[in-house]
């Protein structure tokens, strides 16, 4: 009796499971594949296609050195492979090559990878161009990192929303409190040096986490991001031309400053968490009006 | 700095009559705006801009079901619309909960045509809370072996939110990458799901209206 029950519980329950989702459907066309192929990364999707990066024996996180990159380029419609670009592993320098990322803008799609040599203590990060037949440039280092043997290193990479600006951070970490001066370089869309930053540069009290970048039309570039300082996170947003940044600092000494002429202060009339947040907020919309060209920076 | 005072009055859930669990995570141990994190700006057509944020945190306090050293939080998403002239103009609160350090976490955004819609992973228990609202706690998504539902908050461009389970709403074992997506228009969308009765990785597409 016991058995029927459940095995009557069991049959009904598919339709139970239905009657609670019943969802409102707005989005449509879900259609999956399973794939046997190495993923990396999605690259980009055009006229029915979408590219891929695969790393031979990787999983997602992982990337393992020296292995065969593949670019792989399936159909948009029947998600069906279409070709298969092997992409062979350089060495630099006499060293190994991790792949770190792929990058797609309208110059077409770009690798980076990484080297760490412990003899010299150095990371480099290497650039190479990838054509969408699967045709590669010669790689060339475009920032390096010194000392950083023993220690966790990373580049970060952060791209501007429409792809046409990168900035690369160096983040290392010397010990468990203390987070290296960042340097920063800044690249073209071709990943082409523009500048690099150096010891003078306000990012000198920790870690400086780029959030947004945004390129004016005279080709200035103005990022947001935030220092991070005892666990705390305090905003900034700078004019990277120039090196200027507004910067609002503690937790109950809510001020402004704008490091190009360090004399200017704005203190906030109020102090309070949500104040803090207001700060930034208006900081990222001055930023995206100054982009357009339109008004001033910093109306408070 | 009138948009300081709106902002501040928004913060007061109870004063608008929102429930607890909505706007700036009022029942939280990590409540106000400085856990947000802001990583999306949409610049609107008026000139204005659209942000949006996550709370964010890390604790020591490691709930029995998570096997870290430490529990990584990724909640509430707070949209806010700002006109040209920097006054704010709606401010919305998606409610989640995620404790998870994985490629599940967060979400993941897609620009529609006239809608935003964020798709995270979240727990089935909360669809009903997203259907109806009301005095429901909101459940932990907390790993991909959990019951998952893939979850939508489309926003309107005036500040309503709405809800949608993604894909086939009889499983409840299946979770979408939010790092590994990618948009190529404001109607497709494709990303990496997993599918844990296949136990298979599948390359899933979705069309937006």
């Amino acid at each position: 009796m016991r058995i029927s029950w459940f095995v009557g519980f069991i049959m009904f329950l598919p339709f139970i499971q239905t009657a609670q989702s019943d969802p409102v459907e707005t989005i449509t066309g879900e259609q999956y594949k399973i794939f046997k192929t190495p993923f990396a990364q999605f690259l980009e999707e055009e006229e029915g296609v979408f590219y891929i990066i695969g790393v031979e024996n990787s999983a997602f996180d992982q990337r393992y050195s020296n292995r065969n990159i593949h670019l792989y380029k399936y159909s948009s419609l029947s998600f069906s492979l279409q070709e298969d670009y092997v992409i062979e592993p350089f060495k630099y320098l006499g060293h190994k090559t991790f792949f770190k990322k792929a990058f797609s803008n309208k110059r077409g799609f770009h690798l980076l990878f990484t080297c760490q040599i412990n003899k010299t203590g150095k990371m480099y990060l290497l650039y190479q161009k990838l054509s969408k037949d699967g045709k590669v440039g010669e790689p060339r280092m475009i920032a390096e990192m010194n000392d950083v043997k023993d220690k966790v290193a990373h580049f970060n990479l952060h791209f501007s929303e429409n792809n046409d600006a990168i900035l690369i951070y160096e983040e290392v970490m010397e010990d468990a409190q203390r987070i290296r001066l960042p340097i920063l370089t800044m690249c073209d869309q071709n990943f082409d040096v523009l500048w690099k930053s150096n010891a003078t540069t306000p990012f000198k009290d920790g870690v400086f986490v780029p959030t947004q970048l945004e390129v004016s039309n005279a080709g200035e570039l103005f990022i947001l991001g935030y220092g991070k300082q005892s666990g705390e996170k305090n905003y900034m947003a700078c004019i990277t031309s120039d090196y200027g940044i507004i910067r609002i600092v503690g937790k109950d000494d809510h001020k402004l400053f704008l490091f190009k002429s360090l004399d200017k202060v704005y203190t906030l009339p109020q102090s309070n968490r949500i104040l803090r947040a207001n700060c930034l907020l208006q900081v990222s919309i001055q930023i995206l009006r100054m982009s357009r060209q339109e008004d001033p920076l910093l109306v408070l | 700095m009138d948009i300081l005072k709106k902002f501040s009055e928004s913060s007061n859930p109870e004063a608008e009559g929102r429930p607890n669990s909505g706007l700036f995570a009022s029942d939280g141990p990590f409540k106000g705006l400085e856990f947000f994190t802001y990583q999306n700006f949409v610049p609107q057509p008026d000139g204005g801009v659209i942000v949006i944020g996550e709370r964010r945190y890390y604790t020591l306090d490691i709930p029995k079901y998570v096997f870290q050293e430490n529990a990584r939080y990724t909640d509430e998403i707070l949209v806010a619309s700002f006109g040209n002239d920097g006054s704010l103009k709606w401010l919305s609160s998606v409610p989640k909960r995620q404790v998870v350090n994985s490629v599940t976490a967060s979400y993941y955004l897609h620009q529609g045509k006239s809608e935003l819609y964020l798709i995270f992973n979240d727990h089935v228990d909360n669809i009903e809370y997203r259907r109806n609202g009301g005095d429901l706690r909101l459940q932990s998504y907390s790993s991909p072996t959990s019951s998952n539902a893939i979850m939508v908050a489309k926003v309107s461009m005036d500040g309503l939110v709405s809800y949608q389970q993604l894909g086939d709403t009889s499983e409840s074992n299946k979770w979408i990458s939010t790092s590994y997506s990618l948009s190529a228009n404001e109607e497709n969308m494709l990303t990496l799901t997993l599918n844990k009765m296949l136990s298979k990785y599948t390359f899933t597409q979705y069309k937006f209206p």
